[in-house]
């Protein structure tokens, strides 16, 4: 015998079920249904419920017969409650039983209409995809943990570099700082010497620089030497110190030294020191002089200097032959010592790149033509007065400074 | 065991005992894990180790541990991660506990990953209910009597679990006094 279900099983299989006649009256419905909608025992089912899918259709028995197989959403007018299922139509019975069960999204409707999981039949698989929409948001909500935290990790990994970073920044400050208080503690405190009169000035730039000079009086005169090296931080002021103790040691040892001697030996010392001690690509420039009577003997390789003659007014440019030192174990050969003589009043100036590069606003560089014009102009008066004026000069030229410059004067007194 | 479970450890280690602590067991435990997604099955292991690291930091007996850990899971970690199916799972300590079994059935059919206990309630009288409790693992007897204190609280009902070994399962037999809220 085909099988059917008693009211009692259809009320424990459809907890939700509502059979309804074409008057709109209610035949029988599911237990929940009857908990959550008291009033249908007393009204008819359009005043309950309304068809909210498909769209605008009226609660009307020979409308809804129309659509067999059809997804059906009934939705309460007095509570948020949406049924979805289907409609059957009982031939014998002419009634209509809507089987369905309660379509949930917001899990919180639950709690707002007072169903428990219990209330929906034990096969019904809306309870199995409340428990997968739980998932789902659970996953969401720890995804946005995840890229929230992950996000907190990224800042400080950010703020750990740019902490790394600027604790390097500093140590190179410190650094250059230093290499800064070598080259200019070595700097002469006095500028004296017999026969002659001195003026000189160092500006330093510290990211750049290098520069090195020296004053070192004799019986008859002094020594000068002028020069750069390469690179900067402290390695470039260890070197500068070496330039500085070797040359004053050969001066001490013997006055009246050659120039070329004095530089082929510092360049002895500082192959061996830069290149097997250090172990460094650095390499120093330097043009050293012997200043004695009229006399002007020098050797070693840096810029061209100046000679501003009294007598005829004009500057010449004196070329300084060499090459590096540092870098050959030996530079005799390349070393030649020159002389020439100075009358009363001439001028020697001596100085660095960081002169004669000076660079205007249009990028041109102040130059030796510029240098010698400014020597000529202000060369009336005393030394110091030339070596400010000429400063100056180069000061209205460039206002930036990226580069150590460095102006030694030397004249023959009369 | 699925990383809402192990979220508890987590959870309750961090609000009871601080970040510091929490990160001397992960260490202890050999564990490189903040964050258990919910919702993914981890190996047994990684929360035998967390209960073993965390009862020898915090100088306390594994069972002590697994019991807190219970308690504050139903507490706290299933509300977050269940919320309102927590609650429509029934109103009161008897019918929630009817529902377990259920629910942990439903778990496993969505996520096949998980080997969920299996729980089956018999009334003894008004006051007093037995809850079996069938496990492939080993040693999580402390953690159910914990979950069962807990429950206990969220539906303000004061009870007794007395915990004995039966064969192939463990029993909870759960003493409800007269006066509830």
């Amino acid at each position: 015998m085909p099988v059917g279900l008693s009211p009692l099983l259809l009320r424990q299989a459809f907890p939700f079920h509502i059979a309804f006649r074409a008057d709109g009256s209610i035949v029988q419905c599911g237990p929940v249904i009857e908990r959550l909608c008291p009033e249908l025992c007393v009204h008819l089912l359009p005043d309950v419920f309304r068809i909210e899918r498909p769209a605008s259709l009226p609660l009307d028995i020979a409308v809804i017969r129309q659509y067999p197989r059809t997804v059906f959403v009934l939705e309460a007018l007095a509570l948020p409650l949406k049924l979805k299922g289907q409609m059957l139509y009982v031939e014998d019975e002419e009634l209509m039983l809507f089987l369905g069960s309660p379509w949930i999204h917001d899990l919180a409707t639950l709690g707002d209409l007072g169903i428990e999981l219990n209330d929906f039949a034990v096969h019904d698989q809306v309870v199995d995809c409340l428990f997968l929409i739980q998932s789902q948001q659970a996953a969401l909500s720890d995804v946005r943990k995840l890229a929230s935290q992950q996000s907190v990790k990224l800042a400080q990994q950010q703020a750990a570099l740019l902490e790394v970073e600027k604790l390097a920044r500093e140590r190179l400050e410190k650094e250059l700082e230093l290499a800064r208080q070598i080259q200019v503690g070595i700097l002469p405190r006095s500028l004296i010497a017999d026969g002659f009169e001195l003026a000189a000035t160092m500006t330093t730039a510290t990211e750049v620089g290098g520069d090195y000079y020296d004053v070192l009086p004799v019986h008859g005169g002094c020594w000068i030497g002028i020069g750069d090296v390469s690179g900067h931080g402290v390695t470039s002021g260890l070197i500068m110190l070496m330039v500085q103790s070797v040359i004053s040691a050969l001066v001490a040892m013997d006055p009246t030294a050659s120039p070329r001697d004095a530089v082929t030996v510092l360049n002895r010392v500082l192959f061996e020191n830069i290149r097997h001690r250090l172990i460094k690509d650095d390499f120093v420039t330097l043009s050293l002089l012997r200043a004695q009577d009229r006399r002007v003997v020098f050797a070693g390789a840096h810029e061209h200097f100046l000679v501003s003659r009294a007598r005829t007014g004009t500057t010449e440019p004196v070329a300084t032959p060499g090459t590096w030192l540092g870098v050959l174990p030996d530079v005799a050969r390349f070393t030649t010592e020159t002389t020439i003589e100075l009358e009363p009043d001439d001028v020697v100036v001596l100085y660095t790149d960081g002169i004669t590069e000076a660079r205007n606003a249009a990028g041109e560089q102040f130059g030796l033509e510029r240098l010698g014009e400014a020597v000529q102009r202000h060369r009336h008066g005393k030394l110091e007065d030339l070596r400010d004026g000429v400063l100056d000069d180069v000061g209205r030229w460039a206002a930036r400074r990226d580069d150590d410059a460095t102006l030694v004067l030397l004249r023959r007194a009369n | 065991m699925y990383g809402l479970v192990n979220k508890a450890v987590v959870d309750l280690v961090c609000s009871k005992f601080g970040q510091e602590t929490w990160n001397k067991i992960k260490q202890k435990a050999e564990v490189d894990i903040d964050l258990f997604v919910s919702m993914d099955a981890y190996p047994d292991d990684v929360t035998y180790r967390l209960v073993g690291a965390a009862s020898e930091v915090l100088g306390l007996k594994p069972e002590q541990v697994l019991e807190a850990f219970g308690e504050y899971w139903v507490l706290y970690t299933a509300q977050e991660g269940y919320g309102p199916l927590l609650s429509a799972a029934g109103s009161n300590l008897r019918d929630f506990l009817k529902n377990l079994d259920a629910l942990h059935a439903r778990v496993a059919l969505t996520m096949p990953d998980l080997r969920p206990p299996r729980f089956r309630l018999v009334d003894v009288d008004a006051q007093t209910m037995k809850l079996e409790y069938f496990s492939t693992r080993q040693g999580l007897a402390p953690m159910v009597s914990g979950l069962l204190k807990g429950l206990g609280i969220r539906f303000s009902t004061s009870i007794d679990v007395a915990h004995a070994r039966e064969g192939d399962h463990d029993e909870f037999t759960i003493t409800m006094s007269q006066a509830t809220a």
